[in-house]
């Protein structure tokens, strides 16, 4: 079924964002994502084409079923690249995930 | 849909005072009469909201990425009780096998105890029914 794929983890450096690009193998299809609380997340997949999400605050806030807190979205992927930017306070330790599927 | 009152489901607690900021190790045999693990979470407000699962390994396969944010799987008051497990991740098919969470907290402050719980299934159709419903 579902498998979960960091795609970004670290302290947010260069005043509080930073950029990712990458390609994923052996998966046919995204289903979400998801990142740290108090966070922006913006997600382009086709080479930069398609904007899925742009600047999309995730919150802080544990009122939420954790199986709701996701993005939930349906994107077939072929080999392409996936690419992002996430922003928040400096030096915060964040995380970005991909739920993906086979 | 499924109601979660019709399916055959058990939650199974691990217990850990945690005393300092390192990496404390809960380890426990999941309970043998269940088939698939399905879902995760931490139950205890007083964990920090920066606590880490470090790893979370079910026969030495990674059940979710390790250093994985403790906050993803934490839920408060707010949340029904049957909402509060994390299950975006492949149902582990397991038979009493051995269970290992790592866990850290780094804004530790004061000992308290730490439960995180699994749900565990052997109808998994129904329950995944009953998670993402």
């Amino acid at each position: 079924m579902y498998s979960l794929h960091k795609i970004y983890g670290g302290d947010l450096k260069n005043q509080g964002s930073e950029s990712f690009r990458f390609t994923i193998k052996d998966f046919k299809k995204v289903r979400g994502a998801f990142c740290s609380g108090g966070v922006n997340l913006s997600l382009n997949f086709d080479n930069g084409r398609k904007v899925f999400l742009h600047e999309f605050e995730f919150g802080k806030t544990t009122d939420c079923p954790p199986n709701k807190r996701p993005v939930i979205f349906e994107k077939d992927l072929d080999m392409e690249l996936i690419s992002g930017v996430v922003s928040g306070i400096m030096g915060q330790q964040t995380s970005v995930y991909l739920i993906l599927e086979k | 849909m499924t109601e979660l009152s019709k399916t055959a489901f058990i939650i199974q607690c691990f217990d850990k005072e945690i005393v300092n900021n390192k990496v404390h190790e809960l380890k426990e045999e999941l309970d043998k009469d269940y088939k698939y693990l399905v879902g995760i979470a931490i139950s205890n407000s007083n964990a920090g909201a920066n606590s880490i699962l470090e790893q979370v390994k079910v026969k030495g396969a990674d059940v979710l990425p390790e250093k994985f944010e403790a906050a993803h799987v934490m839920s408060n008051g707010a949340v029904a009780p049957n909402k509060r497990f994390f299950s975006w991740f492949t149902p582990i098919p397991v038979s009493g096998d051995e269970m290992i969470i790592r866990f850290s907290d780094p804004n530790w402050s004061t000992n308290y105890n730490l439960q995180v719980q699994v749900l565990l299934t052997n109808n998994l159709e129904e329950i995944v029914n009953v998670l993402f419903a």
